[in-house]
């Protein structure tokens, strides 16, 4: 019984030495610790936050942002009125125009922004030499490039049915924000809408001599970008810009 | 019993002798040829990092036989990003992939999926919104993949990373994740 034993503890040992042998026939190729990590993208953070002058009209326009903005973060002002020509001064704080439409003595619009922009809060003027029936519109938007954002603009101005930005030239990249503005000197309902397009709000003075719709595009693919809306026919005006 | 053992001693000696005089009348033969032993030997082989689609960027770092860095950076909605890879078979002994894995790392949870194109792993990164998915992750290669023995490349494959559109935001989350595909001896 003893020499059984110990046959039979040198077999397991064979075995054993066996089993090992075919266990290291194995191996694991790992991509360890594979770092993933999510970028900031373009989106509203609050608009419209929106202000126009009384029937009699009034050289100042004011809106106020709903909260206080996020530092880094890219402002949007559309300002429009109902006649062209006059001298227009912005708030402090870094405005800047990125783009503008005329129609000559019908109606004006401009997008004004500032880049990486400090926080603000509460209400912010637009002041013309004239008195004039206008609009502001504020807007604000994060993951947008904080400097040398500006990419595409264009304008248009008519007087028919269909209100149009303009067509910008190719864009820079593929994921931007576009940024556009239409106004009419009247007020009327915009409808049809290019696709893709989202209406931030419509804004209208009381006596509706000026109307301006703020639109807004966030881009996935270059291209020429442009937006189209069917209005009653009538003098208006475009303009489109385009941040990387 | 003395007499048996005697016996026993003297029966080996003359097998001995025998055996002595037998290997004298002999020549030797060299046998030149090699005997090796068995050996595993499977590998990462080449590995290339891309973007596909949308925004973000692939960053493939030190390459190891057996382990490479990966990097995904700046990921935005809509980005695919793909890592190109093929498996060495350098050894004598034919390999299988026996199963592929995923493990969550520093601030990723795995919601769900098998890993295949058709049910991609689906993760939620740190600072996401619980639940919602942020990257999905797949390999074309699958479980039961042949590593041909002595075959380089023995396979290929791709593992794809990509962030849906239209997502909860979830901006600058971030995490960790361990890519693995195991294999063994086939059979």
């Amino acid at each position: 019984m003893r020499k059984l034993g110990i046959i039979c503890v040198v077999l397991l040992l064979a075995l054993g030495c066996l089993g090992a042998s075919y266990a290291s026939w194995t191996q694991s190729l790992t991509a360890t610790n594979a770092s993933v990590t999510l970028g900031s993208w373009i989106a509203e953070v609050q608009g419209p936050c929106t202000g126009f002058t009384p029937s009699a009209g009034s050289n100042t326009v004011s809106a106020s942002w709903t909260k206080a903005t996020k530092t880094g973060d890219l402002l949007i002002a559309i300002f429009s009125y109902d006649n062209s020509g006059d001298t227009i001064i912005p708030p402090s704080g870094g405005w800047t125009i990125a783009v503008s439409s005329v129609n000559s003595g019908h109606a004006t619009t401009t997008i004004y922004y500032i880049l990486n922009a400090g926080t603000q809060s509460g209400s912010y003027t637009w002041t013309s030499n004239n008195i004039r029936h206008m609009t502001i519109v504020l807007l604000e938007y994060s993951g947008v490039a904080t400097s040398s954002a500006l990419d595409k603009t264009a304008n248009a101005n008519g007087n028919s049915a269909t209100v149009s930005t303009g067509n910008t030239a190719s864009t820079g990249q593929a994921y931007e924000l576009a940024i556009g503005a239409l106004a009419v000197s009247g007020n009327t309902t915009f409808t049809s809408l290019s696709s893709g397009w989202a209406e931030v709000g419509s804004v209208s003075n009381i006596t509706g001599y000026i109307t301006s719709v703020p639109i807004y595009k966030i881009l996935s693919a270059t291209g020429t970008q442009n937006a189209t809306a069917s209005i009653t026919s009538q003098p208006w005006t475009g303009a489109i810009a385009t941040f990387k | 019993m003395k007499t048996l053992g005697l016996i026993c001693l003297i029966l080996i000696i003359a097998l001995g002798t025998v055996g002595v005089g037998y290997a004298a009348f002999n020549q030797p033969l060299n046998n030149t040829n090699n005997l090796n032993t068995g050996y595993y030997a499977v590998s990462w082989g080449t590995v290339t990092g891309s973007t596909t689609s949308g925004t973000g960027a692939v960053t493939i770092g030190t390459v190891t036989s057996s382990n490479f860095q990966l990097t995904i950076g700046g990921a935005l909605p809509g980005f695919t990003g793909t890592v190109s890879y093929t498996i060495n078979n350098t050894g004598p002994i034919p390999a299988k992939v026996s199963s592929i894995s995923l493990t969550a790392g520093t601030g990723v949870t795995i919601i769900n999926g098998s890993g295949t194109s058709a049910s991609p792993w689906l993760i939620t990164l740190s600072g996401g919104t619980s639940g919602t998915t942020d990257v999905q992750v797949y390999s074309t290669v699958t479980t039961g993949t042949t590593l041909a023995a002595s075959t380089s490349p023995a396979a290929s494959g791709i593992l794809v990373i990509s962030v849906p559109s239209g997502l909860a935001i979830d901006q600058g989350a971030t995490g960790t994740l361990t890519f693995t595909i195991n294999t063994q001896q086939n059979p």
